[in-house]
């Protein structure tokens, strides 16, 4: 009797083991190969090497071309942005104290890359014109607004209009007012025209657009190399992509996908967001024209609650700032003062 | 089949529906939300992550589930389908340039198989910007005309103003009322 319960007790007790040892498999199975702390450590440190040789070649560049100089800039930033991804992919199984490493080696290669660009490509200084200037510019506008107009005028015939004069590229339907594929042009748009309308940017490169009025709500995307001034908005901006720009906008909702190397000027009622972007400096909001106070009050935007500096970054959701936004020196911020 | 008979029965006792809000962002989920809470609509934030809302509505108890939009956030949303017994997907009918993502990501939805049995409410939201599109427009460029398999309604609306929010949630709410609550 027992023997036999015995071997009963002795049996189960293996198939017990045989389950576990078979459970262990299949969780080390299941285990992610990638999250891997010694992987990410080999990777981290591969990768660090292959930004540092580049960084090394840099007397090579120093009298190439601006389009190499600007290849070979590139091409570091997008080393580094790679090693940000490795790291914030890693974060839920690396040590603290790598993690703390590893950001400090980041943040010092991008300070080296943002010196190595200033070393390489000096900065044109952002200019702004004088009150002359714009005056004349406004006359040119007053014909171009004319031109608008007549466009308006026919609503039924802007579809036409817009393929057969492709250069003629303010689009200005009866609900909103959009511009697309523009280059190298200035504009003021005056109040009437744009008065809580909703604008759309699309595709623009080097291209300067002031818009000194309140409006209902703003979409912009793909725009490179230009400077856009916008009054406050009401509803929320939605920005995609833009590349070397300087921005001043005001709204109680913005939103910042795939920025690279921009500069924003915001007044925001709400913490501003920022996705996939990177070198993205912030500041308050330093737009003006005779008409913003008002303006800001119909929104009920009050500056003294300013969020600009409240920035979240989609792609960096832990306690420690994100490596892909600054706050901009403040003798390094620009104003921009609208007078007539 | 037990724990479900008594998860329902609980259910039943307490009357509470469960309503995803999903959308591109900029969409406005959380603004309808808060319009319909009666809460401030002026400071919110893009929601970083979700936020969990619950609204009392004739006899039942609404719990908005609002997560966020953003592109980084979709693939979490599966996190929350479970037990979902409305779908509210939010659209802004100004943003024409991104109707073609916001079909797809909702065709995604629809293929779930954990959302199978939601109902499926879309709010063409931002009717009070005068470029948005039409209610016709959108239902014609998201192809709702294909869903067969599901009870779905759209309604324009705007969260500013509040316009057809109240007509929505009284379609959603009544929807799943009737399938979970008629039953006994």
């Amino acid at each position: 009797m027992i023997d036999e319960l015995q071997k009963r007790s002795e049996l189960r007790r293996k198939a017990i083991l045989t389950e576990r040892q078979q459970q262990k498999q299949i969780q080390e199975s299941n285990k992610n190969p990638e999250e891997n702390a010694e992987l990410f450590t080999k990777n981290f440190s591969k990768q660090t090497k292959l930004i540092e040789e580049a960084v090394s070649k840099k007397e090579t560049f120093l009298n190439s071309t601006l389009k190499l100089k600007t290849d070979y800039l590139n091409n570091i930033d997008s080393e580094i942005k790679k090693l940000i991804t490795l790291l914030s992919e890693s974060t839920l199984f690396i040590p603290r104290y790598d993690q703390q490493t590893s950001q400090r080696k980041i943040e010092s290669f991008i300070e080296i890359h943002q010196n190595l660009r200033s070393e390489l490509i000096p900065k044109k200084r952002f200019k702004f014109k004088s009150r002359k200037k714009i005056s004349t510019n406004s006359q040119k506008k007053v014909k171009q607004t004319e031109k608008e107009k007549e466009i308006t005028n026919q609503n039924g015939k802007t579809n036409q209009i817009k393929k057969n004069n492709s250069t003629h590229n303010a689009e200005n339907t009866e609900n909103s007012i959009s511009f697309k594929n523009l280059a190298n042009e200035e504009k003021i748009l005056n109040r009437e025209q744009c008065l809580d309308r909703d604008i759309f940017l699309s595709n623009l490169k080097n291209c300067k657009l002031i818009i000194p009025v309140l409006l209902s709500s703003l979409k912009i995307d793909r725009i490179y190399d230009s400077v856009i001034c916008v009054g406050p908005v009401k509803g929320s901006i939605h920005l995609e992509s833009c590349e070397n720009c300087v921005l001043f906008l005001a709204s109680q909702q913005i939103r910042i996908h795939n920025a690279n190397n921009c500069k924003f000027y915001l007044y925001a009622s709400s913490s501003p967001i920022i996705e996939t972007s990177s070198k993205v400096g912030f500041s308050p909001y330093t737009f003006s024209y005779p008409n913003l106070q008002n303006d800001l009050l119909k929104c009920n935007f009050d500056k003294s609650s300013n969020q600009w500096d409240n920035v979240k970054d989609f792609n960096w959701l832990r306690s420690s700032k994100s490596p892909n936004w600054y706050i901009i020196e403040e003798n390094e911020r620009e104003q921009k003062i609208l007078e007539k | 089949m037990v724990l479900l008979t008594i998860l329902r029965k609980i259910k039943q006792k307490e009357k509470e529906m469960r309503l995803l809000m999903l959308g591109l962002d900029n969409a406005g989920k959380t603004t309808i939300v808060k319009r319909f809470k009666g809460d401030d609509i002026n400071k919110i934030s893009p929601t970083l992550g979700f936020n969990i809302d619950t609204v009392q509505y004739d006899e039942y108890q609404l719990v908005f589930w609002d997560v966020g939009g953003q592109q980084t956030l979709r693939s979490y949303w599966r996190n929350y389908y479970e037990e979902t017994d409305g779908l509210v997907w939010v659209v802004d009918s100004s943003d024409t340039r991104r109707l073609k993502d916001c079909k797809k990501e909702l065709d995604k939805l629809l293929f779930e198989e954990k959302l199978a049995g939601a109902s499926l409410l879309i709010l063409a939201n931002k009717q009070d910007l005068e470029s948005s599109l039409s209610l016709e427009e959108i239902s014609e460029i998201l192809e709702l005309d294909k869903i067969k398999k599901r009870h779905w309604k759209i309604v324009a609306c705007s969260a500013v103003t509040g316009d057809g929010l109240l007509d929505g949630i009284e379609w959603v709410v009544s929807d799943i009322a009737n399938r979970i609550y008629s039953e006994n």
